[in-house]
């Protein structure tokens, strides 16, 4: 019965988490803006993100910001130019948005590797790499431990292990200097 | 034909280094060779002494040569091609001299001048260890005849100008017209081109063998002041580009700047891996290949940004010199696969790691998660040149992408740094953990809860909700680090406090003489911390862009930022447009800001003076973006940028510890403590502890 009380109250901690969570998810137009203008570069190939890109007289910025908020706001044309139809023209999501600016500028607009294919070798590769070192490390260690145990433990008469872990911290702090 | 007797001067100097240089490399060796062999010890000890003193020589015929570029600069010497290109007449003289490094060819004897001074140190201090310093010294003078080869062959700084002299030079580039470039290169290259020292030295212990772990000791404070240097470099690169690039932001994963931040990860592993070295003799091999990637990493840095192989906005930098950097990098990787190889035997570890929570565990994560921080920069940094190989069409890889990836390692590592110092070496007991892990671990979940009902609440920011959960964590994180450096601290405060008597800040102080070297770690710890505040407070920037009339204003947080005037102004050098704008703050006005926009004459480029005002709650960070063509209006950006003060007070922590952690310990005074017949002496705990080590 205990247990079933336990498991209730942990079940109701976790909706009450997630409504708590979802409470006032929203995001605004400018947000998006922010957001999406801040995964993309400038034109004008000064090597900035479009939204930083702070060149005076700058060819490009203006305009792409211009049709990046004509984006959000649903009323892009397509990239050709012309009225464009379905989601590829009308905004859409922040991926159709910056795959529509693929489409006009070419890869060199994304700020980061988003396109699919090879490029999600850019994301994958530091993750696993990371991955796969902690495991290894953790791996190798636990090996060398058990090759270390097998030597004689640490023992001294008359005391137990809780007072000579703290001798041996007081000896460490002592003779560290 | 005129006659140009300086250049001619700094051209022979140039010359003269580079064969004395190479007559220290070449002998240095045959010396090191015969004194092995152990015949004739005294003729290769007299050979020995002839090339550390060519190797003096080198410094002082490079020093010569740098003169001689500085001489031109000053006199305005026009003959000479880069002073043509890089100063004019009207340059503040603080600027003639940081012209010096502004160029590819003038960059490059900085460089050279650097490496030679710190081998004339090395060769002065000799008699340390003579054999060790002349394998080091032997290995240094190598370097210094690739650098002293480019000068002299491949971008010579004393070219002279075809044609009849100019009257007047092309000017500096206008971004580097700023205070902090008159240091920041320098600095930069003290770091880059000292890890050179301690590079020498490990490669020389390896090739002749040495025993123990001394060498470690010798090159500690070089590997130490090195980073310093780096670090110092880095952030006053990143100072300018916040106070002068005019983008509200002070890093911008920018292939360059991300060459100077490969080598200060892999080094600062190497500082904390050493560690384990010198207490344990463990990891000798892995030591020893971090301080070659350390260095290799200076040099492939300088080559991916000077071969033209990444594009960078330090665009003055490219040049056709990368291929002598590919053969270069190629032969060091060579000759330290070779030394490995044949001495890795040398290498073997005197002790394991005993438990997976253990100070050395801590250490080893430590230097893996730099690793691959270091890795996913280098990763960045080329996958463009990958992904144009492999898919025809280039990637751009720039700060959504490192932000995302490094974010969560770098807080891994903030981490890290609280929970390495509160282990033991060997393996921490489990009422160890409870005990020290309590107090980090209470704030950590206080200062999550206070931020989260403050208003830090990441569930609310929608898609932006990656920002704000990072910077809760790294502020959670932080106040926990925090907490347990200072309990670091108040633990061995108070165990002087029991041995004397004293109060507890005198027990302080004297507990961090007695060990400066941990307790100046501690505070760069605490530095790194402070700086992780100041970058977390970047998820709540906020900006505002306005074309401003005389009386408009911005509102912008509590700020109000109101036009005053806008006007122009002329000197030789510059003309420059500028508002003036009033800031007040909840009403009442505390000081008057002017955001400049330049276009320097001689080199006809603009330039942007930001207008800033700092706070350690916030930066006011002001634009003049230039004016509407068609109104004639100013048009005026401002950045409200939080914590940012906190970055920079983060570096001058970091300075003051790496400095303690420079200064020698005060003498060690035997602890008179009274021991308990129940227990035994700690001296046999000691002794115990050794016998089963």
């Amino acid at each position: 019965m205990s247990r079933l009380i336990h498991s209730r109250w942990i079940q109701f901690a976790l909706v009450f988490s997630l409504a708590i969570m979802m409470l006032g998810a929203g995001d605004t137009a400018e947000k998006r803006f922010e957001r999406v203008g801040h995964n993309m570069m400038c034109a004008c190939s000064c090597g900035q993100i479009l939204l930083e890109c702070n060149h005076v007289g700058c060819p490009d910025s203006d305009r792409m910001r211009k049709e990046l908020q004509a984006q959000i706001a649903g009323s892009g044309s397509s990239p050709t130019g012309g009225s464009a139809s379905g989601g590829m023209g009308y905004g859409g999501s922040d991926k159709q948005i910056l795959e529509w600016f693929v489409a006009k500028y070419g890869a060199m607009v994304l700020a980061a590797p988003l396109r699919g294919g090879f490029d999600n070798v850019a994301w994958i590769t530091p993750i696993a790499l990371f991955l796969l070192a902690i495991i290894g490390t953790t791996v190798i260690i636990r090996v060398w431990k058990s090759r270390t145990q097998q030597r004689v433990p640490l023992k001294i008469k008359g005391m137990t292990t809780s007072s000579t872990d703290e001798l041996r911290e007081r000896i460490r702090r002592e003779t560290l200097y | 034909m005129p006659s140009h007797p300086m250049p001619e001067f700094g051209s022979f100097s140039l010359l003269l280094a580079l064969v004395l240089s190479a007559y220290t490399l070449v002998f240095g060796a045959i010396a090191l060779l015969r004194s092995s062999a152990t015949q004739r010890i005294d003729s290769a000890s007299r050979l020995g002494e002839t090339a550390r003193r060519a190797g003096i020589g080198s410094f002082i015929a490079m020093t010569c040569a740098a003169f001689a570029l500085v001489w031109a600069s000053y006199t305005n010497d026009y003959s000479v091609a880069y002073i043509m290109h890089h100063t004019n007449r009207s340059l503040a003289s603080w600027y003639k001299f940081s012209a010096i490094w502004s160029g590819q060819e003038g960059s490059l004897v900085l460089w050279a001048w650097l490496l030679t001074t710190y081998g004339f140190v090395l060769r002065l201090r000799h008699r340390t260890d003579v054999r060790l310093f002349a394998f080091a010294s032997t290995i240094l003078a190598g370097i210094q005849v690739f650098f002293l080869l480019l000068l002299n062959f491949a971008a010579p700084p004393f070219s002279i100008q075809p044609g009849p002299t100019p009257l007047d030079g092309n000017g500096l580039n206008p971004l580097l017209q700023y205070p902090e470039m008159v240091i920041h290169p320098p600095m930069l290259y003290l770091g880059y081109v000292g890890f050179a020292v301690p590079f020498a030295f490990a490669l020389g212990a390896l090739m002749m063998r040495y025993p123990g772990e001394k060498w470690i000791h010798i090159t500690r404070r070089w590997t130490m002041v090195t980073w310093l240097f780096l670090t110092c470099g880095i952030f006053l690169g990143a100072h300018w580009a916040y106070s002068v690039l005019g983008w509200g932001g002070y890093w911008g994963w920018d292939p360059v700047e991300n060459a100077s931040l490969m080598p200060w990860l892999t080094g600062t592993a190497f500082l904390h891996s050493v560690m384990m070295q010198e207490k344990r003799g463990m990891m000798k091999n892995w030591n020893v290949w971090l301080i070659f990637s350390t260095f290799m990493l200076t040099i492939l840095g300088t080559l991916l940004t000077r071969s033209g192989l990444v594009s960078s906005v330090h665009a003055f930098a490219q040049s056709n010199i990368g291929d002598w950097f590919y053969g270069f990098i190629l032969i060091v990787f060579a000759v330290c696969l070779f030394a490995f190889f044949k001495n890795r035997d040398h290498l073997k570890s005197e002790n394991k790691l005993e438990s997976l929570v253990s100070r050395e565990s801590s250490f080893l994560f430590n230097n893996l998660v730099l690793l691959v921080a270091c890795f996913t920069v280098l990763w960045g940094t080329l996958f463009p040149v990958l992904s144009e190989y492999v898919t025809g069409s280039k990637a751009t890889v720039n700060a959504p992408y490192y932000n995302r990836v490094n974010v969560p390692i770098g807080l891994f590592l903030l981490f890290l740094t609280g929970v390495g110092p509160l282990l033991a070496w060997r393996a921490t007991s489990l009422r160890s953990i409870r005990r020290n892990f309590i107090l980090p671990g209470v704030a950590f979940a206080v200062t999550a809860i206070v931020l989260m009902i403050v208003g830090v609440r990441p569930w609310l920011d929608g898609d932006d909700m990656h920002a704000t959960i990072f910077s809760l964590l790294t502020f959670s994180l932080a106040a926990g680090v925090v907490t347990a450096i200072s309990s670091e601290f108040l633990r061995g405060a108070n165990v002087v406090r029991t041995q004397t008597g004293k109060n507890l800040f005198a027990s302080t102080l004297q507990l961090v003489r007695k060990n400066t070297r941990r307790y100046g770690g501690y505070l760069v710890h605490f530095g790194i911390v402070v700086m992780f505040i100041g970058i977390a407070g970047g998820a709540f920037n906020t900006s505002h862009e306005m074309e401003m009339n005389f009386g408009d204003s911005i509102q912008l947080g509590p700020y109000r930022l109101v036009c005053q005037s806008f006007s122009q102004d002329s000197n030789p050098n510059y003309d420059t447009e500028f508002a003036l704008l009033d800031v007040y703050k909840y009403g009442k006005k505390i000081t008057q800001l002017a955001p400049e926009h330049r276009f320097y004459i001689a080199s006809q480029q603009p330039s942007t003076i930001v207008a800033l005002h700092s706070t350690l709650q916030s930066d006011l960070y002001v634009i003049y973006e230039g004016k509407n063509p068609d109104t004639d209006r100013p048009i005026i950006k401002v950045f409200l940028n939080p914590l940012i003060a906190w970055i920079w007070i983060g570096v001058l922590i970091v300075i003051a510890g790496t400095l303690l952690g420079l200064a020698p310990n005060l003498a060690r005074n035997a602890f008179k403590t009274p021991v308990t017949s129940e227990q035994p002496n700690p001296s046999q705990l000691m002794e115990a502890e050794v016998h089963h080590v």
